[in-house]
């Protein structure tokens, strides 16, 4: 077997990804810092999905018989640590967005105070 | 306001309380004739602002439900604004008696402590709590024992008097979503002093809980992993 229904079918996935992600960048709606990281991850898909040797290799280093197997815990790995990642930055949104919305919850209250006075000032002074 | 006299805030947490807000402020104006009340109408798509601005309430509007831990620390960053020099927290769902009120804010003066912790455990007052709050409070009670050294019988209780002190501390300290557990580790690693007097409560007659006795073991974690984080948690 030379896996070459799986090496055409990877670098079809790889390619769609990639254009994929321009396409987000250039629409602004995938800042560039995670298109950085996006595209490593499909670089590193399509290296070790043409380079059986290499998978193969850093499969026998881990112990593992079957050199795709070696590709799939990879890829659970870095997913992992991609989620852990997106989770410390949902938390740090959610913390900033509890400040502002604090913030505009005590501002509100500030403004609708000093207008009252502003209202009931002009009243005095009419 | 005058610099003399402690300025006392009563922050009333309400979410979807409309069939209950009026009776609490009722009962707050009844018992505790001169605290300023403030209420923190968190994010409720009912009448509970409105019903408790018609009350000539002052009412602090969050833009979105927030959970009770934010809504209760934007009244201590307004009382922290404002110089009230004390603070006590009635929940807006009508279970915790503002008869009580005057006796924990004594206590907070007396004894110059910075919490007075209403509990429902510490002597026998009529109060019944469903089998889930038990074993959680339990929980609470052992693993607040050993970080904190102290023992606090009744750690989810919201019934509390705050000093000046405390009020800094928790306007800038933001305690997760069920604060009254963590809290008590917090202030404790400040250096707070904490003291405790039995209260009787009320069932709630109107609302929901914020706690189902299914979600009580997802609130158990979440409260254990926040207690254990506290002393990191210096940050706004």
């Amino acid at each position: 077997m030379n896996f070459l229904l799986l090496k055409i079918s990877t670098f079809f996935l790889s390619i769609f990804l990639l254009v994929w992600i321009f396409s987000l960048v250039r629409r602004r709606l995938l800042i560039e810092e995670y298109s950085f990281l996006w595209i490593c991850i499909v670089g590193v898909f399509l290296v070790l999905s043409f380079f059986h040797p290499i998978m193969d290799k850093v499969a026998y280093w881990l112990g593992i018989d079957y050199g795709p197997s070696a590709l799939f815990l990879f890829f659970n790995v870095v997913t992992l640590f991609i989620l852990i990642h997106v989770s410390i930055q949902l938390s740090d949104y959610k913390s900033k967005k509890r400040l502002l919305a604090q913030e505009i919850a005590l501002l509100r209250d500030k403004v609708e105070e000093l207008s009252r006075k502003m209202r009931s000032h002009e009243s005095a002074n009419l | 306001m005058m610099d003399s006299t402690p300025k006392t805030l009563i922050i009333v947490p309400a979410y979807q309380e409309e069939a209950n807000i009026l009776k609490v402020l009722e009962d707050i104006h009844r018992h505790l004739p001169l605290a300023d009340i403030l209420v923190i109408n968190d994010g409720s798509t009912d009448q509970t602002g409105s019903m408790a601005r018609d009350a000539a309430v002052k009412v602090i509007d969050l833009p979105f439900n927030m959970g009770i831990g934010a809504a209760v620390q934007t009244g201590f960053k307004y009382a922290r604004e404002y110089g009230y020099s004390e603070a006590m927290q009635i929940d807006g769902d009508y279970q915790h008696p503002a008869e009580e009120g005057p006796r924990l804010l004594q206590v907070l003066a007396e004894k110059k402590v910075d919490l007075v912790i209403g509990s429902r455990f510490i002597a026998p007052t009529g109060y019944q709590a469903t089998w889930a709050r038990r074993t959680g409070n339990r929980l609470f009670q052992w693993v607040n024992a050993l970080i904190v050294g102290q023992e606090v019988i009744d750690n989810t209780s919201g019934f509390r008097a705050y000093s000046r002190r405390a009020i800094e501390l928790l306007s800038q300290t933001y305690l997760g979503e069920y604060p009254e557990p963590e809290s008590i580790g917090y202030l404790k690693s400040r250096g707070c002093s904490i003291v405790e007097i039995p209260v009787k409560m009320r069932h709630r007659t109107g609302g929901r809980s914020s706690i189902t006795p299914l979600r009580s073991i997802y609130y158990m974690i979440r409260v254990l992993a926040s207690i254990l984080s506290f002393n990191k948690k210096s940050r706004r």
